[in-house]
This record gives structure tokens, sequence and C-alpha cells, in this order.
């Protein structure tokens, strides 16, 4: 299938991965460039900086790809490369059978109807990635009730393991206690990586990601802020540990929640045919995105999103090996009609789109309907609803940036309710300026800012 | 949990149970004495999540500056952005200060909230930003003073440069009597770059200082001296450097006509005319030739001497009889050769540099030479008759046929594509069709910028 040097570059996520691209279009750096007979698929090794070439291959038709590099652009420079000397020379690519890894690769892939390559996973840190492929089941009642029998059994058995994984938390925390949490910070990483182990090892590994990447945000605190934070978080684990103990006694969302912060996923399936799960339609403006990378390797591709009513958000999650990197589900400010399915939740937040409609024109910025006090105020309850709530995202009307002895804030109109900051030099042209709303990504103890409605136009904080 | 024994609690777990025992709590009064410890760290914790964030601090804090100048459109800011995105120093360097004039030109100013991620473009170029800029750039500095006769020893060094620049202007003996009071205290690097502060209004008054100076130890500032002395009119160092140049030419008459013609013989191995005619004026030099000075120019035996008269006749701010200079040369001038006249060249007005600019992009001129020079001595884009020359030049299709097939050509194109005036930025658009746009991602994006500049003359869409 013919493919353009202008679709390559459309392709491209940025100028600089065009340049890198150019510069691998030396015949000699390809040890094989081959191709199928049917021109469906075209695949390569790239000579990397690496003891092995890179692999990659891509499909011509929805130009869906993957490359073994590491690196976290998609397309990498290799794969643009590649496709961009499919595009001129193809008479370069050899005609073969493609080889057992490019065959796999296809297997496992999603077809272009289904949607983007990336999108969807299921739920839980524990997502195996985005080429996951929905296999159908043939439909026999006995083969039925067998499956869910062995599931109802698996269950049963994680459930314990991750039980007994909780104990040995127990313990470990109240070692932690029994030391002094003032040394904490001395025996963070070595503690807390042991402990998280034995919680993958018992199945929790939701909770284990919460443990490992414990001191990473330590480190990253103000010295002043450490001891309050390890309270805080220690304090968050324990609830969620407690909770999951206890999870018969808990309202089905709750429950739900507790399931999932263990790492017990809900495929995407199985959401959209959830009963209990909230579904909303209306207009969502991307409030904007982040990408980190989490303590097991996988990154999490967040884009959070603000409804038109001023209240109500959501956040689209994506996980994807770190080799792998995938762009956002919507890009900062993009608008469109869209139904999301909310995961059942005591403060529904994470979501996934059922139903998106084409895009609509943008806003200047999130809508917001409450001040700071009352975004705050909104928070603290769903915090109430869900003790172990992680981040949020605060849409406040009317708001200001100030820096406040040298610490960014966003306080209200008068100047009195504030909320410190993480200071970004990027949100530093707004200080002073008088925000029509503001969307905050607020963890408890700072806030990232990620867009603002300003009298000089929309501000989105950049990746 | 009350603060009391929220505090308490804190207190035991800093130092650790081992070391002091866990205060009573009334909540917990029924739990049993195992399960204490957890629960009391959840329960405080929770405390301090549920918090509200302290009230907004005061400050006056950092903010930019108010500016009524018009913000850079959408589309142009885009196009800056994707141009400038991760770009090398030297094409940063190179391309932001023709481009700021530009958008200044244009009567449009950047958009503050794009500053964050132009900060390393921008830095550096202080002369080419408005105060918004300039405020952003010194952000983290403390305020900056003006520098005055009593206080220019205290600011740096390009900030003293430029005071006594300045001061030389409006008052040479002042401004001399200031570097000489203060002399022989600078590191030698500063006073062979305050010294060149002396070239603004030169004359016999310095004749001492500068004697005084030739005897200093370091070897810049004896060449910094020598220059200076060298321009001098009257000076042994200038009569000897016309006594070497008047050895170097000799008048002779050749041919049937006998016409008079100008003979240049290096007095050393490759020394050039324009070396050896170095600082000397074409007046002087038909003098101490003995030649009427008007009949010089037409008496220059080959292009060589043309260049180099040409360049004393900008010495001596004789414009049109350099110009007349420039167009008898056989051979193609490359304009970037401008640069060897030196200081004549640079403080020449704009407009003249354009005028001598023009004059060097003749249909033969070849257009593969060094562009960034050119743009440097020309410190502006081209006049649009120039760049309407250059477009139409056979030279310039010839030059970007002939560029490689299968590189990324930015790093050729932008030079050129940086001198370009908006109103022509669609022409040279059209004229680099031939070459795929990923080839040349950021020439689309500056031409793309400076089109919209064109296109929307602020006057029209500001507010």
């Amino acid at each position: 299938m013919p493919l353009s040097v202008a679709q390559v570059e459309a392709l491209a996520p940025d100028p600089s991965s065009l340049a890198a691209a150019a510069k691998l279009l030396k015949p000699s750096a390809w040890p094989l460039m081959a191709r199928d007979a049917a021109d469906s698929v075209a695949w390569g090794e790239a000579q990397g900086s690496g003891s092995a070439p890179y692999r990659l291959s891509f499909a011509t038709g929805d130009h869906g790809s993957r490359c073994s590099c590491p690196s976290r652009k998609f397309p990498c420079k290799h794969l643009l490369a590649l496709m961009w000397q499919y595009a001129e020379h193809p008479d370069r690519f050899s005609r073969a059978e493609p080889p057992a890894w490019v065959s796999d690769w296809l297997a496992r892939r999603r077809p272009a109807a289904g949607g983007p390559v990336v999108s969807g996973p299921p739920a839980g840190p524990t997502a195996p990635g985005p080429h996951a492929v929905a296999v159908a089941s043939p439909v026999d009642p006995e083969a039925e009730a067998q499956a869910a029998a062995r599931r109802a059994r698996s269950q049963a058995a994680r459930t314990a393991g991750i039980v007994e994984a909780l104990d040995a938390l127990d313990v470990w925390m109240r070692d932690q206690l029994q030391e002094g949490l003032a040394t904490f910070p001395q025996r963070a990483r070595a503690a807390c990586r042991a402990a998280a182990q034995r919680l993958v090892d018992g199945k929790a590994a939701g909770l284990a990601l919460l443990v490992d990447e414990l001191p990473y945000t330590l480190f990253g605190l103000p010295e002043a802020s450490r001891a309050g934070f390890v309270v805080t978080e220690l304090g968050r684990i324990h609830l969620a540990a407690a909770a999951f103990r206890r999870q018969d006694a808990l309202p089905g969302a709750l429950r739900a929640d507790a399931g999932r912060l263990m790492g017990v996923a809900q495929r995407r399936e199985e959401l959209l045919a959830d009963p209990a799960a909230p579904r909303i339609r209306a207009r969502w403006t991307a409030a904007g995105s982040r990408t980190v990378t989490q303590a097991d390797k996988l990154l999490r591709v967040e884009t959070w999103l603000a409804a038109d009513d001023g209240e109500r958000t959501a956040l689209l999650v994506d996980y994807t090996p770190a080799t792998a990197a995938v762009a956002a589900a919507a890009s900062s400010g993009e608008c469109f009609e869209a139904e999301l399915v909310f995961y059942p939740s005591a403060a529904p937040l994470r979501a996934m789109v059922a139903q998106r409609g084409p895009p609509l024109p943008a806003r200047a910025g999130p809508a917001a309907r409450h001040t700071l006090p009352q975004a705050v105020a909104a928070h603290m309850a769903r915090l109430a609803a869900l003790p172990w709530l992680g981040d949020d995202l605060l849409l406040v009307a009317e708001a200001r940036l100030t820096d406040g002895g040298g610490n960014l804030q966003l306080t209200d109109a008068d100047g009195t309710a504030g909320l410190p900051l993480t200071d970004r030099d990027g949100a530093r042209p707004l200080l002073g300026l008088a925000l029509r709303s503001a969307a905050v990504i607020w963890d408890g103890r700072a806030g990232a800012l990620l867009a603002a409605d300003t009298p000089l136009g929309p501000w989105f904080a950049t990746r | 949990m009350t603060p009391a024994e929220r505090d308490g609690v804190l207190a035991a777990f800093s130092l650790g149970l081992g070391r002091q025992a866990l205060p009573p709590v009334a909540a917990l009064a029924a739990a049993p004495a195992e399960a204490r410890p957890l629960a009391a760290l959840a329960m405080a914790g929770q405390l301090m999540r549920l918090t509200p964030p302290p009230p907004a601090q005061a400050g006056a804090g950092w903010r930019l500056p108010e500016d009524a100048a018009p913000l850079l459109p959408d589309p142009a800011r885009a196009a800056l952005l994707r141009l400038f995105e991760k770009a090398d120093a030297v094409t940063a360097h190179y391309v932001a200060p023709l481009l700021l004039r530009q958008i200044a030109a244009a009567g449009w100013r950047l958009h503050p909230f794009d500053l964050p991620q132009l900060d390393g473009v921008l830095r550096g170029l202080d002369d080419h930003v408005g105060p918004v800029e300039r405020a952003w750039l010194d952000r983290h500095a403390p305020p900056r003073e003006e520098l005055t006769a009593d206080t220019w020893r205290e600011g740096g060094s390009a900030d003293r440069l430029r005071f006594l620049q300045a001061r030389r202007a409006a008052d040479p003996a002042a401004a001399r009597a200031l570097l000489a009071a203060s002399f022989a205290a600078e590191t030698a690097r500063l006073r062979a770059e305050l010294l060149t502060a002396l070239d603004i209004g030169l004359g016999a008054d310095d004749a001492a200082f500068l004697h005084a100076c030739a005897a200093d130890r370091a070897a810049g500032v004896k060449q910094a001296v020598e220059a200076l002395l060298a321009k001098l009119p009257g000076s042994s160092a200038h009569i000897a450097r016309l006594a070497a140049a008047c050895a170097a030419l000799t008048v002779e008459s050749k041919g049937v006509l006998r016409r008079a013609r100008l003979v240049f013989r290096p007095p050393a191995k490759s020394a050039t005319p324009l070396q050896t005619l170095d600082q000397l004026g074409l007046a002087e030099l038909a003098s101490a030739l003995g030649v009427a000075g008007g009949a010089l120019p037409a008496m220059a035996g080959d292009d060589a001497v043309r260049h180099a008269l040409a360049s004393c006749a900008l010495r001596d701010g004789a414009l049109g009889v350099a110009l007349g200079l420039l167009g008898q040369i056989e051979e193609p001038v490359w304009p970037g050769d401008l640069e060897s006249f030196g200081a004549a060249y640079a403080n020449l007005p704009a407009d003249v540099r354009q005028d001598v600019a023009a004059r060097t992009l003749r249909d033969e001129a070849a257009l593969g030479g060094d562009w960034r020079r050119f743009g440097a001595q020309l410190d502006a884009p081209l006049r649009r008759d120039a760049a309407g020359t250059l477009l139409r030049l056979p030279g310039w299709t010839a030059f970007l046929a002939g560029l490689p097939a299968e590189r990324n050509l930015d790093g050729t194109l932008l030079p050129v594509l940086a001198l370009v005036p908006p109103a022509l930025a669609p022409a040279f658009s059209g004229s680099l069709a031939p070459i795929p746009a990923v080839r040349r991602p950021r020439a689309t994006a500056l031409l793309a910028c400076l089109a919209e500049l064109a296109a929307r003359p602020h006057a029209e869409t500001a507010p």
C-alpha cells in the first residue's frame, strides 16, 4: 500500500524526530529492510546504540507500528526513517515472509477499525499495555460455567494471597513506627522496595506501586514537608489495606475502589457492560495531560478532562511499556462531545471513552463554577467518600496566581484563600493575572496548574 | 482524634514507638492494643489530609510588566514554537535576532505564555527583546540598576562596556578619563575589552593615553592599542601602515591607451590588498600615492584591489565610491565577504548596508556560500527589492536543486530564509515546493511565521 512522505511527516510527534530520522536514511544503517508479498507490512532492523539491532515493523495500511528501541517518542525516529524509506525507496525492501517477531506482533495488535492502536487499556496499573487484543470466546454454556468456576477459584486464591501480603505489610509498617519515622528517609528506598516486592508476590501490584513510589515522591519534597508526607501516605496505604480486608462490608463502589487499588483489573469490555458504571455524556475539554513513569517501568499517560458544566471532571489513563511512548488521549485545549463511562467508585474520576463525537471549537479554557474555597470543599467531600483518594482535579473559578513569599499559589479573587502550587517556571507568566478559571491537579499537598482561562487567552501547561 | 492527641501521636511516631510509647487516643480506647499504632497512623494521616490548605500568603512577588503592544497572533505563535522547539543553539541564536526584529517591526510582541519555552532562545539577546521579555530573562536576577560615573565599576563587563561606549559617544574626554582612572585595576581581559570603546570618537586627544597603554604586559591589550593607534592619523603606527600600503601599490601605465593602473605587490607572503590597506582611508591613500582622490577607484587593476579600495572608501564615508567599486567587481563577490570590511561596514547606516548587500546579489552570484556570515553582517532582513532579486536569480533555483536529497535541510535553508522579509515569505515558500516538507520542518515553520506577520498587520487585528 503506498505511503507518502507527507504521511510520514504527519505521523512524526515533533520536528526533531523527523530531523533525527533524516540521519538514519543511509542504507548502511539498516541491516534488514523487508516487506511481505502483499505489501501489508514492512519491517526492518536498525543499528542503534544497543548491542543488538532494534527490530521494528509497521502496517502499511493503518500505519500501526512498533519498535524495540527505548525511545519515549512514538513513532520513534527509527520507525519514521523506515516509513520514510518505504515511501521513497520501496525497492530497498526485499520481499520476504514476515519473521516470527513480526507475525507475533501482527497477531497481537488491535485491528485498525477498533480504534487507535493505543487506547482503553484495562483498569489497574498491571494493565497489559496498548497492544492487548480482545479475543472472542466461543459461546459454550458448559465451558462458560467451568471458566466462571475457575475464575472464582482464582479470584478467591488471589484475594487470600493479597490478604496475606497485607498482613506482612502491617508488620512492616509497625516496624517502621517502632524504629521511628524521623529516620525513615534514610532507609526508605530499601525498605519500600522490599515491602513492595512482597506485595507484588502477593498479587497486590497496585498497592505495591504506591509503596514503591513513596521514596521517589518523598525525596522530591522540601525537607520540611517530608515528615507529614510519610504519615499521610503510610496512613493512606493502611486505610486502603484495611478496607480491602473488610470489603464485604463496604458499599459496592468503595469495594470496587479497594479492589482496583490492589491491582484487580477491570477490562474495557467488562466496564462497558457494567450497569453500575456511571455514564456521562457531556462536552469535555482536555485540561491537560501528563506522563508518569511508574516504578514498574510502565508509562502512565493521564489525560484530565473538564466538563462544560464547570464541575464534573474525568481522568483517562493509558498504560504503555516505557519503550513505546504514546500520545495523550486528547491534546490540551481540545474540546469534544463524548459519553464517558466511569469506573465504579465512591468518588468517580477515572473513566473511559465509550463514544466520542467530532471535535468542537476550542474553549478559552476549562469551565469552572466553584470558587477556590468551594472547590477545596468539594475535594474534601470526595476525600471523605474515598479515604485513599489520590490526585484530584480542581476546577476553580475567578482565581489569581500569586507569588507568596517566593512560592507560587493559587488564590481566590480577594487573595484570602490559597492553594500552594508546585513552582514551575512555565506558570510564572500568569502571575498577577485575573484568571476566569483554572484547572489544578491537587494531591493534598501541592497543586500542579494544568490550564487557565486568562485575559491573555488560554494557558496550558506544557508536558 | 483531637489536635493535641494528634501532635502526641506524631511525636511518638517520629521518635519511634520503641523509644516513646503511643500516647492514649480516646477514639482508640476500645481497639486492641496491637491495632492501635496503625489505626492512629491512619487517623493522624487522614486528619492532615482533611485539613484545608493554609490561607494565601501575602507577598508582592515578581510579575511581568505591562506592555500595550498587541500579542503575536496564534498561528504565528504556533509556527514560532515549532521553529524553535529543541532548536540547536547555533540556529536559535542566528535566526532568533532576525526574526524578533521582524516581529517587532510588524508591531507585535511575543506572547508572555511562550516565554518559558523560548527562554533558551532569548537568553543573551537583550538587545533584541522588549521590556516584558527582558523582565522574564531577569526574573531570577537582582534588580538591575543603571550605571553612573560613580558606580560604573560595579557593573558586569558587558554593562560596563555599554556604559563606556555611551559615555564616549557623548563626551569622549570624560569617558577616557573614567577608563584611565580604573584601567590599571582591571583584569587584562577587561582592559582589552574596555579599550575598544575608544574606537568611538577616536582622535588625537587619545594618543597619549594609548601610548601609555602600549606598554601593557598583556598581549590582548597591546593588540587593542595597536589597532586603535593604527587608526589615528598621524600616529607612528598609522604612518607606518600607510607607508607599507604605498610600497605595495604602484601606479603603472599599460596597454595601448597607456591607462594608469594600480598594481598590488604583496609586502609579505599571502598578504592581501584588504589586509594591507586595513585602517586606511581612500583620501589619505590617494594623497600618499600622489594621485587625485577621485581618480583612484578607476585605477584599480583587479577585483582584490577594488574590494580593498571599497573598504577604504567606506572608512572615509564615501558610500557612493564604495558602491561604485563593488559594482565594478567582475568576479562575484560573496555577500558574506562584506565581513572583511570589518567595522567600516558594520558601522554603516542600516539602509546603506542594505545597498551594499543588494549590490552583491547579482545574477552571477554563487549562492552556496556562508549565509550565516551574510546575515550577521547585514544584521537585518533583506530589503524587499533585494530579496526579490534573490528569489529571481537563476542561481537560487540552482542552489535549491543542488541540495542533497536525503537529509534534513533546515541547517542550510534557515540562514537564508531568516533574511526573507515577511511580504515575500509566501513566494519563498513556493520556491521550496520541490523539497519535501519533512526535510525542512523548521524552514517551513519560519516561513509560516513570516507569512503570518505579512498577512496580519497588527493595526487591523489589534483589539
